[in-house]
């Protein structure tokens, strides 16, 4: 039956049906309201200072997508289609925050970037370009750039946008078609928009993205979620050519010969370290998040670019988790030609469940929040959140190093070297998970290496562990309960994984 | 607990690898060759084989998964054999082994040891006819292990001289085989499919492993040997619905089963080959038809053989058509009645002539006729076609002797005859001897066949005349039935060497009464191994899914990972269950996670009701904090059910709640939390769930102990908890929490235009609505550059996309939809013969642009056809009633002036254009348009349709049409 012969029984009922409405802002203002959600971290609060924006009454800011304009202003997008600018967002009192609607009736907006005027915005159909040209602070031009991804109607179609990378190029991450297939052309790849508008397929073999970023030094990363031929969530390097590890987005390879021939099909029951080996294309996750230790939902990236006004650890990555209501601290190094590292806990307690993380030019974090469909910790159905430095230093764990017969690790103060020194200060285990094409895995094939000797720096900034049993491909979980700032402190935050799929030469 | 897919090269007991399944799950597991390869020589019982048979230490390493053979000794994590319970292993072993083997059925036990022993009575022989095949009957009663490679079953009467004792068999048999009916095979293909699917669902393969795959070959799989010579298929049906009637031990557990789903698994069981023909072969075509075409004409997308009247064979939902082919065999001659129905149109062909038709597009409808039929084959053909909406095909038959059923039942894809012979290959035929009765019962008391299996004659229980020692005089050594050749006068078990020696061990316990006693886990393990719970669920780390079955684990939301689709852990079950819900889900199975395809069956609680009590003593705990809270009960289900809704913890986000379905995953009913669970466990299990279920997806609602709902009993973790436990008490009467009953979020626009950029039905994924404030609506379709609804009224609802995960088409909210030819407006046609093409407009490589907004925001859609740009507008237009659309194209030329271009525009279609006074046309009696351009429409006829088209020629400069719509 056909949909022109239904809509005849309308006609009569056209009254009636004109009765039932419901105003939306009504629903919104009831559940915005209300207090920041308490951070159950104590020490939190001495270091960063996280405040919710004031979002208007009327607007159901699920937000999905942020990036910083000209003049200090911010863009936000929201999960139902509309973007806001706000005013006075970054520094001073957060009440004197103004919002202004700059366009609405985009579809899923995870996107979004800024340049010459436009604003940049990938939406679940397309990368389009935004302009207000008769100046009244509301977009009137809605140009496609770019649309020649397939989609089907499956919600799990999501695109993921970059800021705009050194040769001015747009980073798009294609969902799959749900978890397991890619019913559309290029779901689960990875696409760049040329500055002309030319879609180049980049990488293939992507899941579920969260989110999308560079470093300091422009390398693409986004973040895959557990899942089919994920684990668990994970940070991966976006090597032009390359292959992420869930195959079922290889048949498009049929369509493109940008990147070259389809890989081989993974083995399902095998091991990260194992596929590594057997197809060249794949590469490995740079940062494995292990299931429920850091997160359950990995999603925004951003890089610290301020140089030290956001705390003391300028070019790291800062990774949202959905699901905790966190952003995690991650620190990659390239052994062997390849991205790997390190991630740590850092924030906890935001209102919803984290997805945008933006960090300007002058150090300030913006974190914004869903969690319609997919629950949270943060239990507000959505937030935006400013997070300032207070000045103040923590004593963390800075960054990890590996080496050929252990680990380096920095540190933001200096250590006290009795207990930095004392091999029984750290607690260590590896382990792995399945590379398999059934959803998630548990851990496995642990094991604890040990710690032959702990030998502090002269500068005490740093300690050398050598350990017996190191486990290339695992993941290596350190505990340092015991190890003190000179001052006496313990670590802020006293756990660190290290995915330690290579281990250098020398 | 790993997963990994299973791996294929597996050996037979001829060491030439098992050829795999062609269906089994798919697998790109590495080849792994430390594979336990076994002969079916001996008795094969699960729980010997898994914990303390030869292959133990395998298997146990083999559920590493392929990392086993990667990794060095050394790194392999810890892998427990089986449970250590202050017992000397083989004596376990041998208590196992002596209840499964009846042992005490002769060799009486008392006291403790025949508690510990659980015997497994054999299978009552009352009514055999009804079930089995009198060929097999004769060949198992004579050589047990070789009719059924594994059995339990002894070889016995080994002192009889070989011609007496084949007449003893012989006589056996038939006192056997004079109770029941014998009925011949006669195998239904389509069931046959259906059953080998539940097969893989249900969990069969947890116990068996399916036939032919490699699954079935593991030690640890129940021999099913050749169901298709053992049973008639109507006797393995009606085992299967009440397995525990003849074997009331229930080491077969039954499944909840209609009558249906019984056939279609016997009809694969013991359907034989003819089971696994085809049903029928099939085409698929691809086209847009409002009647049935000349199939045989068109050229097909798709074809190949099928179980039986698949539309999704046809790879889309609508616009397509599919023609089935077969054989039809009528057991005997006579009038039948043949019932067709469908949505769309559908034609039933009988002996190549048509002889029921249901045509045309119309919502599901249905014929009947009556044929006079030849028995023997006739061939059939049912063509069918669907053009949108809903789509729905039966084909019926009813005939002498035969209720209405689908008539997929008697087809097949080739002509050969469907036998009904009552012997197989190599079978003689078997003659019921009444003389040979009496004989037989004198034979089957003699021989001690009374001793295991029930069976009675006259009215009467039949009495074992077979005397032998008590358990607790025999002797610890390997004589007797534990002898490595048996002697002739005792029963031959086959038993393998490790077997001996743990009935050895056994009995030497029992003689110096060394034996433990009945209670705490070694009840536990010995319940769990006999009744092979371990296939399903671990305990304690010990037993859970086995490696190569895992991958027919299957789950219905596979989002929801192994959680999904492998059953619970018992570690612990005595500490989390109630034990009310344990007796229940002993005597009754379990249906509580509808997401796996698995089911707990039924064991009975005669059987296993003394694990309520032994899993309570030995997993229960009382430690959660479970405050008071000073408030009446009332205002505490308040609080509990705030914090299960969506302004607090959103449980009901992944729970389904009663009827209501979660939103996101739809995990285990949380209205059944109370009945099922002990309020201490919930506590507990609440504030770390991973303590108790590592790698779950449920996630810690209240951190580290913490609470993150500050406002609510003052953000006390265990008052929260409680507060959710005493809400829930309420099971189903629960009130229902926020965030379970979609909202409506109606969109209106106001003061200018809104636009809803979404799935929108009847358009491609890329649809864009626009709602005007007076009251007129359109939805543009990006894939298709055409403006494809429009409508009146109300504008759209975004609840379904706006609550939840957003999944699904939304249909506008309004009056008078109409739905505007797809495709984009503009086209270069040869002529004006030409038909409009079908593709999607972007698929035919034109490009969508944008839009921009007006002053009053109204949007202007941007698009490139075949080499011109199009400026597409619409405005509200003021008529007498509702409002009507004046939409504005301006037609651009992308690239320089080309002579030879044809543009055409296409302003309406549809089954009668007609024209009216002024300019206007009428279409379909619904639509009334006006077009102004510089030259004049035409109206068309193209395939049974009408199109008013402009030829527009060739475009040098910009220029614009003007379309009024009016509905």
């Amino acid at each position: 039956m056909i949909i022109a012969t239904l809509s005849h029984r309308h006609r009569r009922a056209g009254v009636l049906c004109a009765v039932l409405i419901v105003i939306t802002t009504l629903i919104a203002s009831g559940i915005a309201s209300g207090t920041a959600a308490r951070a159950a971290d104590p020490q939190q609060a001495e270091y960063y200072v996280i405040e919710p924006l004031p979002i208007p009454k009327d607007a159901y800011l699920e937000a999905s997508a942020l990036c910083e304009l000209p003049g200090g202003r911010i863009a936000v997008a929201s999960r139902r289609g509309e973007i806001y600018i706000i005013e006075n967002a970054v520094h001073g009192p957060i009440e004197k925050a103004r919002f202004t609607r700059f366009a609405h009736g985009l579809h899923e907006v995870l996107g979004l970037a800024y340049r010459d005027g436009w604003l940049y915005v990938v939406q679940r159909p397309e990368v389009s370009r935004l302009k207000d040209e008769d100046g009244d602070g509301r977009a009137d031009v809605f140009e496609t750039v770019v649309d020649n991804w397939g989609i089907t109607g499956d919600y799990h179609e999501y695109a993921f946008g970059s800021q705009f990378d050194r040769e001015g190029n747009l980073w798009v991450v294609l969902c799959l078609t749900g978890s397991f297939s890619s019913q559309a052309p290029f779901r689960g790849w990875c696409v760049r928009v040329t500055p002309d508008g030319k879609m180049i397929p980049t990488a293939s073999g992507i899941r579920s993205p969260g989110g999308i970023g560079m470093n300091h030094l422009g390398d693409m990363f986004y973040t895959d979620n557990q899942g089919p031929w994920n684990g668990t969530c994970s940070l991966k390097h976006l090597v032009p050519g390359s292959f992420q590890g869930h195959p079922a987005g290889n048949r498009w390879y049929e369509l493109t010969n940008a990147i070259g021939p389809r890989p081989k099909d993974p083995q399902s029951g095998s091991r990260i370290a194992i596929e590594a080996e057997r197809i060249p294309q794949y590469v490995p996750p740079a940062i494995l998040f292990p299931y429920k230790k850091m997160g359950q939902s990995a999603s925004g990236i951003a890089c610290d670019l301020s140089g030290g006004k956001f705390g003391p650890f300028p070019t790291q990555l800062f990774v949202g988790d959905q699901t905790f209501s966190t952003v995690m601290r991650c620190y990659l190094e390239k052994v062997n030609g390849r991205y790997q590292g390190v991630c740590f806990p850092f924030l906890e307690g935001f209102g919803s469940g984290t997805l945008p993380v933006l960090i300007t030019r002058d150090g300030v974090m913006f974190v914004g929040g869903t969690n319609r469909g997919w629950g949270s910790r943060g239990n507000k159905p959505y937030s935006l959140e400013r997070v300032t430095w207070t000045g103040k230093v923590p004593f963390e764990v800075h960054e990890i190093h590996a080496r050929p017969d252990g680990f380096e690790l920095t540190f933001t103060k200096p250590v006290d070297p009795q207990s930095a020194g004392d091999p029984k200060s750290y607690a260590l285990q590896t382990y792995t998970y399945i590379f398999q094409a059934s959803y998630g895995s548990p851990e496995v094939d642990h094991t604890t290496p040990e710690i032959l000797s702990a030998t502090v720096a002269g500068d005490r900034r740093s300690v050398r562990l050598v350990i017996d049993g190191l486990k290339r491909g695992h993941v290596h979980e350190f505990h340092l309960d015991g190890v003190r700032s000179a001052e006496g402190r313990a670590l802020w935050h006293r756990e660190a994984y290290y995915t330690l799929n290579e281990i250098p030469a020398e | 607990m790993l997963v990994v897919p299973p791996v294929e090269a597996l050996r037979a007991a001829d060491g030439k690898p098992l050829e795999r399944a062609d269906d089994a799950p798919p697998s790109t597991a590495r080849d792994a060759t430390d594979v336990p390869a076994v002969d079916f020589d001996h008795p094969m019982i699960p729980g010997f084989e898994r914990f303390y048979g030869p292959f133990a230490e395998r298997l146990a390493k083999r559920q590493l998964g392929p990392i086993a053979e990667e990794l060095d000794e050394e790194d392999l994590p810890p892998r427990p054999v089986r449970p250590d319970l202050n017992t000397p292993a083989e004596v376990v072993a041998g208590l196992l082994l002596a209840g499964e083997l009846n042992c005490a059925s002769c060799h009486a036990a008392a006291g403790d040891l025949a508690e510990l022993l659980q015997t497994k009575q054999a299978p009552v022989l009352d009514q055999l006819g009804d079930r089995l095949r009198p060929q097999f009957v004769r060949s198992f009663v004579e050589a047990p292990q070789s009719a059924k490679p594994g059995t339990t079953m002894p070889t016995v009467a080994r002192h009889l001289p070989p011609a007496e004792r084949r007449a003893a068999t012989e006589a056996i048999t038939h006192f056997l085989m004079a109770e029941g009916t014998s009925v011949p095979n006669a195998p239904v293909v389509a069931a046959a499919s259906r059953g080998k699917a539940l097969f893989r669902q249900l969990g069969c393969v947890a116990c068996h492993g399916l036939p032919g795959h490699p699954t079935a070959e593991l030690p640890t799989s129940v021999p099913l040997g050749d169901l298709a010579r053992k049973y008639h298929i109507l006797g393995l049906q009606r085992f299967l619905k009440q397995p525990h009637a003849t074997r009331p031990s229930a080491r077969m557990p039954r499944f909840p089963l209609d009558d249906k789903q019984a056939r279609d698994l016997a009809n694969y069981l013991a359907g034989g080959p003819a089971a696994a023909r085809d049903a029928l072969k099939y085409r698929a075509y691809h086209g847009v038809w409002e009647k049935l075409p000349d199939f045989t004409k068109l050229r097909p997308t798709a074809e190949g053989v099928a179980g039986g009247f698949d539309l999704s064979l046809a790879g889309r939902k609508d616009d397509f058509g599919l023609r089935f082919e077969g054989f039809l065999h009528i057991p005997t001659a006579g009038k039948y009645q043949f019932a067709l129905g469908s949505d769309d149109g559908s034609r039933l062909w009988i002996d190549g002539r048509a002889v029921l038709e249901v045509d045309g597009i119309h919502p599901y409808s249905k014929r009947s006729t009556s044929l006079r039929l030849t028995a023997g084959v006739h061939p059939i053909a049912v063509d069918y076609f669907e053009r949108g909406g809903e789509e729905v095909l039966t084909v019926e038959i009813a005939g002498p002797g035969l209720p209405q059923q689908s008539l997929i039942s008697f087809v097949t894809a080739t002509p050969e005859p469907i036998e009904l012979e009552p012997t197989l290959p190599g079978e003689e035929p078997f003659t019921l001897r009444r003389d040979l009765i009496p004989a037989g019962k004198e034979h089957f008391e003699k021989l001690g066949c009374a001793a295991c299996h029930r069976k009675t004659s006259g009215g009467k229980p039949l009495q074992n005349r077979r005397a032998a020692k008590p358990f607790a005089s025999l002797k610890p050594a390997p004589v007797g039935c534990l002898a490595p050749k048996p002697p002739a006068e005792v029963p031959d078990y086959s038993l393998s060497e490790p077997q001996r020696r743990a009935l050895v061990a056994l009995i030497a316990a029992v003689r110096a009464a060394a034996l433990p006693k009945p209670a705490g886990e070694l009840v536990n393990h010995l319940t769990m191994a006999r009744f092979n719970c371990y296939a399903c669920h671990d305990r304690n780390g010990i037993g859970g899914v086995e490696f190569d079955r895992n991958p027919f684990f299957e789950g219905v939301i596979k989002e929801m990972g192994d959680e999904g689709r492998i059953p619970p852990t018992l570690t612990g079950v005595g500490d989390k269950l109630r034990k009310d819900w344990m007796a229940h889900l002993f005597e009754n199975g379990a249906a509580d996670r509808p997401y796996m395809r698995t089911r707990m069956p039924r064991f009975g609680r005669q059987n296993v009701g003394h694990l309520v009590d032994s899993f309570a003593a030995t997993d229960e705990k009382n430690a959660a904090v479970i405050p008071r809270i000073d408030l009446p009960v009332h205002r505490i289900k308040a609080i509990g059910r705030h914090l299960v809704g969506a302004d607090a913890l959103s449980c009901i986000k992944c729970h389904n709640f009663g009827k209501y379905k979660a939103t996101g995953i739809q995990a285990i009913d949380l209205t059944t939390m109370s009945r099922r669970l002990r309020s201490d466990w919930f506590h507990r299990y609440l504030l770390d769930p991973q303590a108790f279920r590592p790698g779950t997806r449920m996630p810690a609602a209240w951190p580290f102990g913490r609470s993150t709902i500050p406002d609510v009993l003052g953000g006390d973790a265990h008052a929260q908890i409680h507060a959710v436990w005493v809400y829930l008490s309420d099971g189903p009467k629960a009130a229902i929490p926020k965030g379970l009953i979609p909202e409506k979020m109606v969109l209106v626009p106001k003061d200018e235009p809104i636009i809803y950029r979404n799935f929108i039905e009847g358009l491609h994924p890329r649809g864009i609505a626009v709602g005007y404030p007076e009251k007129v609506n359109l939805a543009f379709d990006a894939d298709d550059l055409s403006l494809a609804l429009i409508w009146h009224n109300a504008f759209i609802d975004a609840g379904r996309h706006w609550t939840g995960r957003g999944q699904g088409f939304q249909p506008p909210l309004g009056d008078h939809v109409l739905s505007l030819p797809r495709g984009a407006a503009f086209a270069v046609l040869s002529g004006p013969d030409q038909p409009w093409p079908e593709k999607p407009a972007k698929a035919l490589g034109n490009r969508f642009r944008g839009y921009r907004l007006d002053k009053l925001r109204r949007p202007t859609f941007l698009y490139e056809v075949d080499g011109v740009r199009v400026e597409d507008h619409c405005d509200p237009l003021p008529t007498r009633f509702e409002p009507g659309l004046k939409r504005t194209l301006r037609v651009t030329p992308l690239h320089g002036p080309n002579a030879e271009q044809r543009l055409f525009y296409r302003a309406a279609a549809g089954k009668l254009i007609t024209q009216d006074q002024d300019g206007w046309f009428v279409v379909d009696e619904m639509l009334r348009i006006r077009v102004h351009a510089p030259v004049q429409p035409q109206l068309r006829q193209v395939g049974g349709r009408q199109e008013l088209i402009l030829s527009l020629g060739a475009v040098r400069k910009p220029l614009t049409i003007v379309q009024e719509y009016v509905w």
